[in-house]
This record gives C-alpha cells, sequence and structure tokens, in this order.
C-alpha cells in the first residue's frame, strides 16, 4: 500500500482507538490488531504526530506504581475522523468509476 | 534479555539523538514492556515481544532522519561478543577483578615479559648476525695481512693458504654483510607495522571513549 496513504489510515485508526474513552499504547496495539498490525515503532511517529497537530492530549497517570501515558482525542482529532469518513465516500465513489472502467 | 538489557541495548544505539528524545524514547518502551508483563506475560517473552533493540533503534533513527553508522554496529557487535570495555564494567565486575588480581597480574607480567623476550631476542639476532658479518671482516684482513707476511717467513705455500682463506672469510663477511641488511630491514618494517598497528587500536578506543563521553 502507498505509504502516504497508510500513514493517513493508522492516523485515523489510532484516533479511533481512543474515540470512546483514553486508551495507553499497549492497549491500543491490541485494540487495533484484529484490524491492522501496528507496532510500538510504528505507533511512537503517529501518536507524537497525532499530539503535534492537537488531535490527542497525553497526561502520565500512576498505575501499578509506575507512570503510564494515556491519551486523549480532542474535538480537532474527532472532526478528523469525520474528515476521513468524508474522504472515504468520495474515495469509494472512485473507486467504482474505476472498477466500472475496468470490466469494459 | 531482560527489560534493562533492552533499555540498556536502545539507549546505546539512539545515543546520538537529544537526551530528552532519548529518554522519551526509553519512557515508551519501558511502558509497552511493563503493560505486557501485566498482561501476564513473563518478561523474556514481553521484550521478545517487542523486538530487537537493535531494529527498533533503526526505525526510530530513520523517523529521525538519521542512521546507524557502521562503527556503532561494529562497536555493538564487540559489546555483544562480550569483549572487554570498561563501560560495560559494573560493580561484581570491579570486585571480581580486584579479587582476582593473584590470577590476574601473573597472567599480564607472562604476556609483557614474553613481548618483550620475543623483542629481545629478535635484537640478539640482528645484532649477532652483524657481528659475525665483522668478524669475518676483520679476520679476513687479518688473514691476508698474515699471508703477505708469511711469504718472508714461511714460504709461498704456507702464505697462500693465509690469503686464500683471508679471501673466504672476506667473502663470508660480504655474504654476511648482506643477510644483515635485509634482516635488519625486515624486522624494523615489522615493528613499524605493529606499532601502526597497535596505534590505531588504542586511537579506536579513545575515539570510543571520547564518543560514549
Amino acid at each position: 500500500m502507498d505509504v502516504q496513504l497508510k500513514r493517513g489510515l493508522l492516523d485515523v485508526c489510532v484516533l479511533s482507538a481512543i474515540k470512546d474513552g483514553e486508551s495507553y499504547g499497549y492497549q491500543i496495539i491490541k485494540d487495533l490488531k484484529p484490524h491492522v498490525e501496528i507496532s510500538e515503532s510504528t505507533l511512537y511517529p503517529i501518536l507524537r504526530r497525532l499530539e503535534s497537530l492537537n488531535y490527542l492530549t497525553v497526561k502520565s497517570a500512576e498505575h501499578n506504581g509506575r507512570l503510564r501515558k494515556y491519551y486523549h482525542i480532542t474535538p480537532y482529532g474527532r472532526a478528523r475522523i469525520e474528515e476521513f469518513k468524508g474522504d472515504w465516500k468520495e474515495m469509494l465513489s472512485v473507486y467504482e468509476f474505476v472498477t466500472k472502467g475496468g470490466d469494459n | 534479555m531482560t527489560k534493562r538489557e533492552f533499555l540498556d541495548e536502545l539507549k546505546f544505539y539512539i545515543s546520538k539523538l537529544p537526551s530528552e528524545d532519548v529518554n522519551k524514547y526509553l519512557e515508551y518502551y519501558s511502558e509497552m514492556i511493563e503493560d505486557r508483563i501485566d498482561d501476564g506475560m513473563a518478561e523474556e517473552d514481553a521484550v521478545k515481544e517487542v523486538g530487537s533493540p537493535r531494529i527498533i533503534a533503526e526505525q526510530i533513527l530513520k523517523d529521525n532522519g538519521a542512521t546507524i553508522s557502521e562503527e556503532s554496529y561494529k562497536e555493538s557487535e564487540k559489546k555483544e561478543n562480550k569483549e572487554f570495555s570498561f563501560k560495560n564494567l559494573d560493580t561484581l565486575s570491579i570486585i571480581l577483578i580486584i579479587a582476582t588480581f593473584p590470577v590476574w597480574i601473573p597472567l599480564l607480567a607472562g604476556v609483557f615479559s614474553a613481548v618483550v623476550g620475543v623483542l629481545a631476542g629478535v635484537l640478539a639476532i640482528i645484532i649477532s648476525v652483524w657481528a659475525c658479518a665483522f668478524a669475518f671482516l676483520v679476520s679476513g684482513i687479518a688473514g691476508i695481512i698474515m699471508g703477505i707476511i708469511s711469504i718472508f717467513t714461511e714460504g709461498v705455500g704456507v702464505a697462500l693458504c693465509y690469503i686464500g682463506a683471508g679471501v673466504l672469510l672476506i667473502g663470508l663477511s660480504v655474504l654476511f654483510y648482506i643477510g644483515a641488511k635485509y634482516f635488519t630491514k625486515l624486522c624494523t618494517y615489522l615493528y613499524k607495522k605493529c606499532v601502526e598497528l597497535i596505534k590505531k587500536r588504542s586511537k579506536k578506543v579513545k575515539n570510543k571513549v571520547k564518543g560514549e563521553a
């Protein structure tokens, strides 16, 4: 898959994984696993990027006597998911056009 | 591999990044391992699942527009081979080194005296070959002089014997001279090469220490 496209998809996947409530790194990886395999080293830059774009915020909280980072989605992040849905509808219509054209 | 070892190795590979970033990465991967352990995984398995520190470091450096240099690869391989390096020393090793000095001091002395012995031996050979050349030359000249003198005292036969022996000795001295010259050249060449090699090695070690500082 195109790198640019995949990156955009993964951004939205990570945002979706925290849209119903805060989550942490390992939980995000586990939640995405059935749909998309994502490694720690792939997740890290995505989290940083989403943070710098204000799509999510990070908060450290204590867990089992150590600090764990929790990620919260922001309204900008939610807007990004909606935007993605719109883009995808457009993509689908293009897809239909392309596959129809292929049949002729 | 334990979590500690994983983080140490990762830290080593990405140490050229700003220390703030390094700490963030270490916190992140530490959390990932801890969360797997909380999930009921054994420490070893948790580390294994997260992956190899080297491959992760490669990705991290790529994300930051850097790469692992050849040198740090080689050095880490050395580390993996448990080669001697002061950086790897922990308290236990220091205690062990001090406690085992009755073993390693004689060993060190042995290696040192072996090196000195070989050097002295080679030097002795060089000197003796030169001495032989010189001695043959002197005795050859003496033989010829004796021969000239003995023409008058002992007769031509004996004189010819002396002169013949003298010429033979001078010839031998020339042979020894040539041999000594080449042998000396060879030895100085080998010596220089050895010194160069040692210098290169120690330079590398110095650079490494500088790089880590």
